[in-house]
């Protein structure tokens, strides 16, 4: 265990894979244990693919399909060979990195460029001002460094498996990851009153 | 490590060091733990971004897509292919089995006159008919 230094935590910690036993319970075709997994993760893919993808309705798409496949691969899934948690995750983002892959091509063939996206109308449905102003932050960052973001921040990769499912080098990804940053900390702390007020109210009431 | 790379680590990686390399941890331990008047303020910057996108780490599904999800999983007597393919194979096997159970119970008859006695039932419409008929001019 790392000790801590100034503000900087250390919060990566190896766990038992809590979702173990509810996949054997899946594999019998246990709807509660189906309810309890979706409960627990479904929030964080959908946090996942809105993110990489800025599209709710295309971010639910690759949620439900995440789902899909792991139900049908319940019944070969084993103890031990990866927590369960990763594994839906590396399902998400390989489904988000083929849909941005096949916009990217589509969008060559239409546009010269396109840098930055913006949020639909329906983005603003059923998520907190604050979370939105992050999404939104997020949204306008080129793919690549939402991506890296993405598999080092959210997902807490290393950057050696980062740089791996990105086909870049370590010096490349963190040279995304600090333009990624940089711009965040730009356009979000010039909101970071109100931001950081939301976010602590939510806390409060949570 | 000194400060530029100490800096550089931060601005890529976050004030978490879960997330940085692990073979930068210890030295940038150090080197934290020797100059916290260096580091402080740039740990604090780096960790309150990373309390912004903390928060929209996860975001709440609607009730429709829980609906969705729940619905295509898996169920609880043909969760598996060999199961459902052998349930198949079962209903298929009874059924046969019915049929031609059924089929042996049914009371055969050479003679049978039942078309016949419907048959004769008729004769006589057309005789009330052209009664009715006449009556009702």
């Amino acid at each position: 265990m790392a000790k801590n230094f100034g503000r900087i935590t250390e919060t990566k910690t190896a766990v038992p894979d809590v979702d173990a036993d509810l996949m054997v319970r899946l594999a019998r075709g246990d709807k509660s244990a189906a309810r309890t997994l979706m409960d627990r993760r479904l929030p964080r893919l959908l946090g996942l693919a809105r993110r990489m993808l800025k599209d709710p309705i295309e971010a639910e798409d690759v949620a439900q399909e995440t789902f899909l496949r792991v139900w049908k691969a319940a019944d070969r899934w084993r103890p031990g060979e990866a927590k369960v948690e990763t594994w839906m995750s590396r399902i998400a983002i390989n489904l988000c990195y083929d849909r941005l892959r096949k916009k990217r091509e589509t969008l060559m063939e239409v546009l010269p460029e396109r840098t930055s996206g913006e949020p639909s109308a329906e983005a603003q449905l059923g998520e907190s001002e604050t979370t939105e102003q992050v999404i939104a932050a997020l949204a306008v960052l080129p793919d690549r460094q939402r991506m890296a973001l993405e598999l080092c921040h959210f997902q807490e990769m290393s950057n050696i498996e980062a740089a791996a499912i990105m086909d870049v080098s370590v010096d490349a990804l963190e040279s995304l990851l600090s333009r990624a940053r940089r711009k965040l900390r730009e356009t979000l702390m010039s909101q970071s009153g109100d931001l950081l007020t939301g976010f602590a109210t939510r806390g409060e009431e949570g | 490590m000194d400060i530029q790379k100490f800096a550089e680590l931060l601005d890529a990686y976050g004030g978490n060091t879960a997330r940085w390399p692990e073979n930068q941890r210890g030295d940038a331990q150090s080197f934290a733990d020797d100059n916290p008047e260096l580091t402080a303020p740039l740990v604090e910057a780096a960790s309150a971004l990373d309390h912004m996108l903390d928060g929209a780490r996860d975001i709440p599904a609607s009730d429709l897509l829980a609906r969705r999800i729940l619905a295509q999983s898996p169920n609880p007597f043909l969760s598996d292919w060999r199961q459902a393919a052998a349930a198949a194979a079962a209903v298929l096997v009874v059924g046969a089995m019915g049929g031609y159970a059924g089929g042996s119970l049914l009371p055969q008859s050479a003679t049978d006159s039942t078309d016949d006695n419907y048959a004769d039932v008729f004769d006589s419409l057309s005789a009330d008919w052209e009664f009715d008929l006449g009556g009702g001019a």
